[in-house]
């Protein structure tokens, strides 16, 4: 277990000025960003990575933390003045924030949206800080042919959950292992796929990968379906009561249980890979809204269902870092982008950061709870001021976004090679989200591929190519039998549910960070 | 033969042509080793292969195909690369701006205030950030 001293060394870390200051100059720029629909954190997060690259790692991971949180709090803001949501995760917050804006009330909406977020947020940070260290004990008893079927486990998980069918998950994934092949090879160390570009040695470029499928891709495609219009003005009703204005403590103390039934469904989904914070959401307003006793007042502006929706996507956040350090398994867009950053950083994310950065790791939940408390303040006197800020023109949005860009790749990848490389992940990403597979699952698949195909080989050598050796692992043996009874399952699952399918998830909204607005 | 049929056809034969032609040439060929080099690309492709054939008889997903917004994308990526040649020929503080500016115009901002912020002060601005607070070269 990690020292005592460790821990308050991290949390000392994370209460450093230069820390506390990305810290708050992440939620700042996470909070305008999930104000503006069609932009979002994971966009911001991926066009920010190559900006950390100069900065130690823990302010540049606390930056992004930062950009993540905020942006949960963000996305309520339009969903429940325009009834856009910012980001997808925020489209159920739309269903009674909406129609209690529409009744004058939006600074008590927003409030409620603002308490909610924040209190899912800490209680799945809390489950995170008390729940990480003794799993990655646990997880470092597995060795390497467990970690590999754990790999595959969560392959098959995330190609499950994520997209528009399981076939097209297990190919988004395999594509993404195929283009993490292209330089040397790991085991021989002999080129593979270079076409004689001795740049791509190493590799392509996390960055360039991230910032070409992510962020790139999507102002592209944001681009080319633009119409032009511009948003409406949002005023706040002048001379309202205070009432009208505020959440009170008891209005908040009466929602507790929808809050705390909202952390949990949000902490436990996050857990899983792939779920996301928009199955949360909808999740927990169906079964508050079910749990109620005048289910008839949800819809039209009920704070219980503010609440219940924002505590459980903004849970999603802490709980999300779980199987990241834990395991080093990203299952979202959002921790995909952490563990291309803490790879920048020279940083395997996994059980052994416990042991080897155990410092950095407390420091990181310091600045997650600090980033909490930044959300809460910085919402509470910047909700009027998004609320103006969503009407600027998406043309100076996007434009500005596209030199972050290409200057964020050119400085991370050290030249213009990168800038080309960005651009052709950005063509695979218009492509793979035209033909609906999903970019996410490519990307975590990309990010993992080096320690898939080294667990591959580890296995390989410890079963001595005897696949009939895997009766001495039992855990793994289990883990490849889940792998493939989670792809029947969720096969036939997703084919069941398909006409049954609600109209807000029907082009997979848990991941593509810009819905559109008649998605709403 | 739907589009998405005809996707997928043509991803199964693109891996089939990987596997068969360009692999070859392109990982060396490795003897007595439980994993070679070509061990993770070979699972991948026929991976890709089966899930595509699977996907071939099974799917019930549509893809639809948009004339218009394929063309829209293509001029946009001729622009950009348009643009970021000039970037790499003169210089960031030139190109940035082109770009810029040519995506405002593109998708119909006219005001005035926000193409000089968009398309001046703002590529400027990371210029000049990055020349001289972070003091590195910006192409």
């Amino acid at each position: 277990m990690t020292d005592f001293s460790v821990i308050l060394a991290g949390f000392s870390d994370a209460l450093t000025l230069t820390n506390m200051l990305y810290v708050i100059a992440g939620v700042i720029v996470g909070q305008f960003v999930g104000a503006m629909p069609g932009i979002g954190p994971v966009m911001t997060m991926a066009i920010a990575v190559p900006f950390t690259f100069v900065l130690n790692p823990l302010p540049a991971i606390g930056l992004l933390i930062g950009i993540n949180k905020g942006g949960l709090v963000g996305g309520a803001i339009p969903a429940i003045l325009i009834n856009t949501p910012g980001t997808p995760d925020a489209a159920a917050t739309a269903i009674d924030g909406h129609p209690l804006s529409k009744k004058g009330k939006p600074l008590k909406a927003l409030k409620m949206a603002l308490y909610s977020s924040v209190t899912g947020d800490t209680f799945s940070d809390i489950v995170l800080i008390t729940v990480a260290a003794p799993l990655a004990v646990i997880a470092l008893k597995m060795g390497p042919v467990e970690v590999f079927a754990l790999m595959v486990f969560a392959f098959s998980l995330i190609s499950g959950l994520i997209g528009a069918s399981v076939t097209r998950g297990i190919i988004a994934t395999a594509l993404g292992l195929l283009a993490a092949t292209v330089g040397l090879d790991p085991e021989h160390s002999t080129p593979r796929f270079l076409f004689g570009f001795y740049d791509l040695y190493d590799g392509f470029p996390i960055a360039a990968v991230a910032i070409g499928t992510l962020a790139f891709a999507e102002i592209i495609r944001r681009l080319i379906s633009m119409t032009g219009e511009i948003r409406p003005a949002v005023n706040f009703p002048k001379d309202q009561p205070r009432e009208d204005k505020r959440i009170s403590f008891k209005e908040y103390w009466s929602c507790k249980f929808v809050l705390l039934r909202g952390a949990l469904i949000g902490t436990g989904i996050g857990a899983v890979p792939g779920m996301g914070s928009t199955a949360a959401a909808f999740m927990s307003y169906a079964s508050t809204k079910q749990s109620s006793a005048q289910p008839e007042k949800f819809g039209k502006g009920d704070i219980r269902g503010i609440a219940a929706t924002e505590s459980a996507n903004s849970s999603v956040a802490g709980a999300d870092m779980m199987p990241l350090l834990t395991l080093g398994l990203p299952g979202s867009a959002s921790s995909a982008m952490l563990i291309g950053a803490f790879l920048i950083q020279g940083i395997q994310p996994g059980p052994l950061l416990f042991e080897s950065q155990g410092q950095l790791v407390y420091g990181l939940f310091g600045a997650m709870l600090m980033a909490n408390l930044c959300n809460f303040i910085i919402g509470l006197f910047g909700l009027r001021i998004w609320a103006k800020l969503i009407t600027a023109p998406e043309s100076l949005i996007f434009s500005a976004a596209m030199v972050f860009c290409v200057a964020g790749v050119y400085l991370a990848t050290g030249g213009i090679f990168g800038v080309y490389i960005m651009l052709i992940f950005a063509l695979i990403g218009l492509v793979m989200t035209a033909l609906n597979y999903p970019v996410v699952v490519f990307i975590i698949a990309f990010f993992l591929a080096p320690r898939f195909e080294l667990a591959l080989g580890q296995s390989a050598a410890i079963l001595r190519g005897d696949p009939l050796r895997l009766v001495n692992h039992p855990v793994a043996l289990v883990l490849f039998g889940m792998s493939v009874f989670a792809v029947y399952w969720l096969n036939i699952r997703k084919k069941n549910n398909k006409p049954k399918q609600p109209k807000e998830s029907k082009s997979e909204p848990e991941f593509n960070e810009n819905l559109q607005p008649e998605e709403a | 033969m739907t589009l998405e049929r005809l996707q997928t056809v043509i991803l199964i034969l693109g891996m089939l042509f990987l596997y068969f032609v360009i692999m070859p040439g392109q990982i060396d060929h490795i003897e007595n080793a439980r994993i070679v080099p070509a061990t993770v690309p070979t699972i991948s492709i026929w991976i890709i292969i089966i899930a595509a054939v699977f996907q071939l008889f099974s799917t019930k997903v549509s893809v639809k195909f948009n004339p218009t917004l394929c063309l829209r994308a293509a001029i946009f990526a001729i622009f950009v690369i348009t643009s970021i040649t000039i970037m790499t020929r003169f210089g960031f503080e030139y190109g940035a701006p082109i770009l810029a500016l040519g995506v405002m115009l593109g998708i119909g901002e006219r005001r005035l205030h926000w193409l000089f912020l968009g398309s001046t002060v703002i590529p400027i601005s990371v210029w000049l950030l990055v020349e001289n607070v972070l003091d590195r070269v910006l192409m």
